[in-house]
């Protein structure tokens, strides 16, 4: 397996890879068949269960899988592996921030910066704060954030890099509907497989087949939890032995199957949302440089033109770091557990690895990186960049909240203090 | 031959059904691949005039064959995205955009002018009006969300191959390579792609068919330039609507799926037509209709007819061995209308179907050609021939199709009372339900078919068209000891777990039109055969 370096990465980039995916395989902490929490969404009112689930068919067996981490999610999660490397200086970039360190009252916000912000360089927060002196979109960083668009990215590549990569689309700004809009580049998520949801689907046929004696379901020890599988985790009773399940007014014997499906819903616990096992996890995150190489510059960052000549690999050089970056996020995430909810924590059960995409149907080349080359590789892209003619800002991005903003929602937290006191 | 080869990345396909936001669409409707190569096509700054005429050879061909696996649709959940419309500074944007146009018109007076319009603190101070909860939800973790689905669907390979059985000219070929190797994604912006041509199509999986349900859009001559335009409003920033032309599709037969199995039940059709096209018998006169079409039919056989074609044993007893069967047929399934469109006569075997088929010669012979069937208080129908009907409803095809799920289109008959389905005791009722359901498979069993894997009991319809069981008559029949009994009328959907060739007919009243099941095809379960 090759280690990927500035050149590789950059040839792909030019046009030699489509995309750089990754598939890790997690367990759950406590080891696969452990209960883990996936999302819960919502689902209408006679759905046995609140999980994005689906029945897969995997080499003619039937698998049922459950969405533990969804796109929205996992691009959540790669900005925040971003801004730890960030804030502890291991990665140098633009970040724009809004800073509430200085607001009276309000300094446990600290910073918000757009890899916090839901809608990235475009969300309201930056909008409704300042920066040199004047609002940001009137302020030149934001009337250049303003008015990148695909066609010419310079301005949101200088100031924000990761509004590219995660994707962008300014519907609430200046331009109005009009406002660009940037494909995310990178995505991710993470599926649960053979999970055995508690709650029967459908009909009265069981189409997991859990079969009476095959499932033995225990009271577990914290109410909230609902069942188990697991002895070790059941209540026990006044001798001892673990307690099986029991709702009062549910069909079938207690510790069946069928006692968790039917009866009234305890006041403390949610029927629907009480957990699957899973045999293990699986994470796929693609990073797709078609979707960069869509990224043009044929101006920089100050709207001056870039020599023709040397244009397009300047061009390549952009993408490069942005997909510098992009692995960066992949690498780094890996660093954290994968502690995605309350009682969701998964581990990787293997280090993580790289496959170069190619549109010509031929092997993914393997390829790996760790944590400082990566991070070697993102500070190489960006000096590369800057050679060409397209630099990250340097400067700094810190905006202040309006007034108007942090008074009111001191005010607001006045009210509440009063109204609970 | 043209075949594009499109590779889903991330192994799931994102798209919402046209037809229903909250459905995934399977297999990827050949038009989303065509706007995708057009915007492969507009994001580059000189745009190719190769490409494009690539692009409007593409739009003139006919919709094209698809090979796609089966693929299996997560549950549409709902997930709740923030919004971005908040704020408690007043909306500035025509101030941004003067300060643009003094930027570019430059010197000291311009400057004074920018330096002007950025005193804000007028707007950033005071509170005013504002509300401390817009100011809260500005913030990250209390933004308000909106509800948004994503359906998506995962397919067993990954790989989705378009084919067109055409002559390629040359150098479309490639300039369409050239479009296809900057297509990213296919679908929502998560639906990463690799795409490309191939010389290797596969076998193909689905087909344009007219009798296909499943709609998929293509494009017509003009899609490029109607797109072309388009663009030109919505920027791709606008919410809009495409232009497009729904297709029929139809899965075709795979060969390496395991041969499906037919249900035990008469599958000799000959179909008639009844009423016309103004005035169509309602699906609840069901049983009405066939019965007078059987007698109809019974009153013009011989008197040695066998006991296949009159249902009935030398000593009048019902006959226990395969004997014809008289079904109406109702149009239900897409925007099915819940009407009887004709009636069909299923007879077990050539010579029984022959035997029958005279007697309708002599039926029609006798009506001076204006056969009708009498049903009593459900009116007299005029009926004809079908043979060259096109509705959907009328071909044999549609019944006799393959799928693993099936539903009722007209309730069956259950062979034993289950007890009260709308007992208020809940443990009675579910008991009754629980006996219902065992009593479909029940059904099942006794027409050859393997137990289903899932099974749903209602009296509620589950397709577009049917009627709920309640507002049918009641069926009586001759029960086991000699004594009249009605039988209890439901609702089924039922699955296997392998394709299953119809048609399938179910329950107590089969042989009469009642439990008469239609084809579900969910698209990601592809019947492939």
């Amino acid at each position: 397996m090759n280690s990927l370096d500035l050149q590789t990465l950059s040839e792909a980039v030019a046009g030699g890879a489509v995309a750089i995916r990754s598939r890790l395989r997690l367990h759950p902490a406590g080891g696969p068949g452990d209960k883990v929490m996936p999302a819960t969404y919502g689902v209408e009112d006679r759905a046995p269960h609140k999980y994005a689930d689906e029945d897969r068919i995997v080499g003619g067996e039937r698998r049922k899988t459950v969405l533990l981490s969804s796109v929205a999610a996992g691009a959540n999660q790669l900005e925040l592996a971003l801004r730890e490397a960030w804030e502890s200086g291991d990665l140098a970039l633009p970040i724009l921030a809004v800073d509430f360190s200085n607001a009276d009252g309000l300094e446990d916000l600290d910073r918000i910066t757009v890899l916090d912000a839901p809608h990235r360089a475009a969300d309201a927060i930056l909008r409704d704060s300042l920066l040199d002196g004047t609002l940001f979109r009137l302020s030149d960083v934001g009337l250049a954030v303003t008015n990148s668009r695909p066609g010419s990215a310079a301005g949101l590549f200088h100031y924000s890099p990761t509004s590219l990569l995660f994707g962008m689309w300014d519907s609430t700004g200046p331009k109005g509907g009009l406002g660009a809009k940037f494909e995310r580049a990178i995505t991710s998520e993470i599926v649960g497989l053979d999970a055995e949801i508690g709650v029967r689907v459908g009909s009265r046929i069981d189409p997991l087949a859990i079969e009476k004696k095959s499932a033995v379901l225990y009271e577990h020890v914290d109410p909230a939890q609902g069942w188990t599988l697991d002895e070790a985790e059941a209540a026990k009773d006044e001798k001892g032995k673990p307690k099986l399940y029991e709702r009062s007014g549910g069909e079938g014997e207690k510790g069946t199957p069928s006692k968790a499906n039917h009866g009234n819903i305890a006041p403390t616990i949610d029927r629907r949302a009480g957990g699957v096992t899973i045999s293990e996890a699986v994470e796929i995150t693609v990073l797709s440089l078609a979707a960069l190489r869509k990224l043009r510059f044929p101006v920089d960052h100050t709207g001056a033109p870039l020599p023709a000549e040397a244009r397009r690999d300047a061009e390549t050089a952009a993408r490069t770091a942005l997909a510098a970056l992009g692995l960066a996020a992949m690498v780094l995430r890996h660093e954290f557990d994968y502690d995605l909810r309350s009682r969701c924590l998964l581990v990787p059960v293997e280090p993580r690895r790289f496959e170069l995409l190619r549109r010509d149907g031929s092997e993914p080349e393997q390829i790996s990186i760790d944590r400082n080359g990566v991070i070697e590789l993102v500070r190489q892209a960006s000096e590369a960049s800057a050679r060409a003619g397209l630099p990250w800002a340097t400067r700094d991005l810190t905006l202040t909240p309006a007034p108007k903003l942090v008074e009111l929602v001191r005010l607001s937290r006045d009210r509440l203090a009063r109204l609970e006191s | 031959m043209l075949a594009i080869e499109v590779t889903f990345l991330t192994g799931r396909f994102v798209a919402t059904n046209p037809s229903d936001r909250n459905a995934a669409e399977w297999p990827p409707a050949p038009a989303r691949l065509f706007s995708a190569m057009v915007a492969a096509w507009a994001s580059e700054e000189a745009r190719d005039t190769d490409e494009a005429d690539a692009l409007r050879w593409l739009e003139q061909q006919p919709a094209p064959a698809i090979a796609a696996s089966m693929a299996s649709e997560r549950r549409v959940v709902t997930h709740y995205v923030p919004v971005n419309d908040v704020a408690v500074v007043r909306s500035h944007g025509d101030k941004a955009l003067q300060i643009e146009e003094l930027l570019r018109a430059a010197g000291p007076k311009a400057a004074m002018k920018v330096a002007k319009l950025r005193e804000v603190s007028r707007l950033v101070t005071p509170v005013g009006a504002t509300s401390t909860q817009s100011a809260v939800e500005l913030l990250p973790e209390q933004r308000p969300r909106q509800p948004r689905t994503y359906p998506s669907v995962t397919p067993i390979d990954p790989v989705v191959t378009y084919i067109w059985d055409v002559d390629l000219p040359e150098g479309i070929a490639t300039a369409l390579d050239r479009l296809l190797g900057r297509v990213h994604r296919v679908g929502h912006s998560s639906s990463m792609v690799s795409a490309r041509l191939t010389g290797r199509p596969g076998t193909a999986t689905w087909m344009p068919a007219a009798d296909g349900e499943t709609r998929l859009r293509w494009v017509r001559a003009g899609q490029f330039d109607a797109l072309e335009r388009l663009y030109l409003e919505h920027q791709a920033s606008r919410p809009r609507s495409l232009p497009s032309s729904a297709v029929r599709y139809r899965p075709v037969c795979g060969l390496d799926h395991s041969p499906a199995v037919s249900a035990d039940v008469p599958a000799r059709w000959t179909v008639l037509e009844v009423g016309t096209s103004q005035r169509r018998p309602s699906i609840l006169q069901v049983a009405a209709l066939t019965q007078a079409f059987r007698n109809a039919l019974l009153a013009n056989l011989p008197p040695d007819a066998p006991e296949s074609a009159t249902g009935h044993a030398p000593d009048g007893t019902p006959s226990r061995s395969p004997h014809a069967g008289f079904l109406a047929l109702p149009w239900v399934g897409e925007h099915g209308a819940g009407t009887v469109l004709g009636l069909a006569l299923a007879a077990p075997d050539r010579s029984t179907e022959d035997v029958l088929l005279d007697a309708m010669a002599r039926w029609f012979a006798a009506s001076a050609g204006r056969p009708e069937v009498v049903a009593g208080r459900a009116g007299r129908w005029g009926v004809r021939s079908a043979s060259q009907a096109t509705a959907l409803t009328l071909r044999p095809e549609r019944w006799a199709a393959t799928a693993t799920t099936w539903v009722t289109a007209v309730p069956l008959a259950l062979p034993r009372h289950p007890g009260d389905l709308r007992a208020s005791d809940p443990t009675m009722r579910a008991r009754a339900w629980d006996r219902a359901e065992a009593g479909v498979i029940e059904c099942c069993r006794h027409i050859g078919l393997p137990d289903p894997v899932q099974v749903t009991v209602d009296r509620q319809p589950m397709v577009v068209g049917a009627r709920p069981a309640s507002q049918y008559p009641a069926l009586r029949q001759t029960g086991r000891d000699g004594r009249p009994v009605a039988r209890v009328l439901v609702h089924a959907q039922v699955k296997f777990a392998a394709p299953v060739r119809g048609p399938v007919i179910l329950g107590a009243g089969r042989f009469l039109g009642l439990g008469l099941m239609v084809p579900l095809y969910d698209n990601w379960e592809g019947e492939h055969g």
